[in-house]
């Protein structure tokens, strides 16, 4: 199995290669959280906001930079083709199910964004005193399974939808949906914790939150103890739910792809 | 007058063929909706924790969030699929077709085909404008209404011409498609007041990536705040903008190489 997923990895990393100059221009174009940082800096005033100090905002928005790039899937308009045109079915004669092949392709994209992303995380704390990281090594450890669990999450999630296409035509449209709720509900754009209660506990329910502010809330050591435990249950049990969703969908997709004669 | 029947007669195709997919149509207003539904939490987000941000309050700076979505609405309708049809022609060799038309050239590259569905964007945005004078009981002046109205042509002229400006680097740059997103990086900036930027963001909004003079400034007048030299201002950068523009076209036109050749 592993000498698949090496040869995957490295027709992805490949690929990745060659598109480094526009993978650095959409990289570029993702400053709304930026954005939000200069208002909620300007709106603060100096003081805190909610259980946000000032500084926390450099650290929650630039992080989320971060945990943004190393989270993202962008395979819904791949995979929403490859079914509609039928170019899925080469794919299918291969000894690997196609999943595997759009996993490695995403992962192997991700280490070209580090030389741009890890020095955001390391010049916050220096330009702005008080921001920084919780980087005990428990901690750390904590951020990167919550991390892994958060990509797996929002993955399964995309690849879901993305299936969605053996039925409807709207795939795409449906996954463009989500992402604006995940905008508003992940933390993304505002920090959860400012949200009015209501809001802010509804979210710890729906799955957006795990693929994006619970790890971002680990890295900043807003999280600890039987939270964090409760949390990753959380977490865990909607990758569960998505994995399974995803091995329905794809093998009655399949059934009926091969119905309509491709 | 021309001019005027030949852009009917465009919107009147790019409408006639979306027609053909109506549930697409149902769809994508349920997106604007849903992204109106994001971009209205950004904003009050704010207000759940301060009265004003930047000195603006939440109806004033409802205004904003308006013309940024009649913005943004305008950029997918008319911009963007327009934009990318001029780098597909001079990646193609199709430009020459344009060109040997007996129409001005820039006209017929960049007004040519509409997605027509995102004007839902421009409705949306209009309608929370005019909720949010409603909030602030207050009704403007003819004059405040002229100027505002004035403004916002000269912000739809702005727009227009910036994006031409970068896609015209097209004719020498073949990929700069790159380019124009990064206008919408500074573009979503603009759906805040520009106050509540640090002085040397709002200059950069102002005078570099005119995105202040879309929304703000516009708004500013609505509530009879703007003084008369930032109105001359943003009307002295549209009819700037604007020849240069063209200017740089015609210089693009004059040295294409077409693809054959």
């Amino acid at each position: 199995m592993w000498h698949k997923w090496w040869a995957l990895f490295r027709a992805g990393w490949g690929n990745a290669l060659a598109y480094r100059a526009e993978i650095f221009i959409w990289m570029l174009t993702g400053t709304l959280p930026l954005v939000m940082m200069s208002v909620w800096l300007s709106v603060a005033g100096g003081e805190a906001v909610g259980s946000f100090q000032p500084a926390d905002f450099v650290s929650y928005y630039l992080g989320g930079i971060f945990v943004r790039q190393m989270v993202g899937v962008w395979i819904v308009w791949d995979l929403e083709r490859a079914i509609r045109l039928g170019e899925l079915s080469p794919k299918l004669l291969r000894p690997i199910n196609p999943i595997y092949e759009y996993m490695a392709e995403n992962l192997a994209a991700k280490p070209m964004r580090l030389p741009v992303l890890l020095p955001l995380l390391v010049l916050g704390p220096l330009l702005y005193p008080g921001a920084g990281y919780e980087l005990s090594p428990a901690n750390v450890l904590a951020f990167l399974v919550t991390l892994a669990l958060a990509w797996l999450l929002y993955f399964f999630i995309q690849y879901c939808i993305g299936l969605l296409a053996f039925w409807m035509s709207q795939a795409t449209s449906l996954w463009q949906a989500w992402f604006h709720l995940w905008l508003v509900f992940s933390g993304y754009l505002i920090p959860l914790d400012l949200f009015p209660p209501l809001v802010t506990r509804l979210s710890a329910w729906l799955p957006f939150r795990y693929t994006f502010a619970l790890p971002l809330e680990v890295l900043m050591g807003r999280l600890g103890g039987t939270v964090l435990v409760h949390q990753v249950a959380i977490q865990v049990a909607w990758v569960l739910f998505f994995v399974a969703l995803y091995r329905m969908l794809w093998s009655r997709g399949l059934r009926r792809y091969s119905a309509v004669g491709a | 007058m021309r001019y005027v029947r030949l852009l009917w007669l465009f919107f009147k195709n790019s409408l006639l063929v979306e027609m053909e997919y109506r549930v697409n149509f149902a769809l994508n207003t349920l997106l604007s909706v849903l992204w109106l539904g994001v971009r209205l939490a950004a904003v009050l987000a704010f207000f759940v924790h301060r009265p004003t941000i930047g000195g603006w309050t939440l109806p004033e700076a409802l205004i904003v969030l308006g013309l940024f979505n009649v913005f943004s609405g305008i950029i997918d309708a008319v911009l963007r699929p327009n934009m990318d049809q001029i780098v597909e022609h001079i990646r193609k060799g199709t430009m020459d077709f344009i060109l040997t038309k007996p129409v001005n050239s820039q006209f017929l590259a960049s007004l040519r085909v509409f997605v027509v569905w995102n004007l839902a964007d421009v409705v949306l945005g209009l309608g929370v404008i005019v909720y949010a004078l409603g909030r602030l009981d207050f009704r403007p002046s003819s004059a405040q209404v002229a100027v505002f109205a004035a403004l916002l042509v000269a912000g739809v002229v702005i727009v227009y011409a910036f994006w031409m400006l970068l896609v015209t680097l097209a004719f020498w740059f073949v990929r700069v498609s790159n380019i124009t997103e990064l206008f919408s990086t500074f573009f979503t900036a603009g759906r805040f007041p520009v106050t509540v930027y640090p002085d040397w963001v709002r200059w950069l909004l102002t005078f570099i990536v005119p995105v202040a003079l879309l929304t703000t400034f516009p708004a500013a007048s609505l509530l009879g705040r703007l003084t008369a030299t930032y109105a001359l201002l943003s009307l002295g950068m549209a009819a700037g903008l604007l020849v240069a523009s063209a200017a740089f076209w015609n210089y693009a036109v004059r040295h294409y190489a077409s693809a054959s050749s």
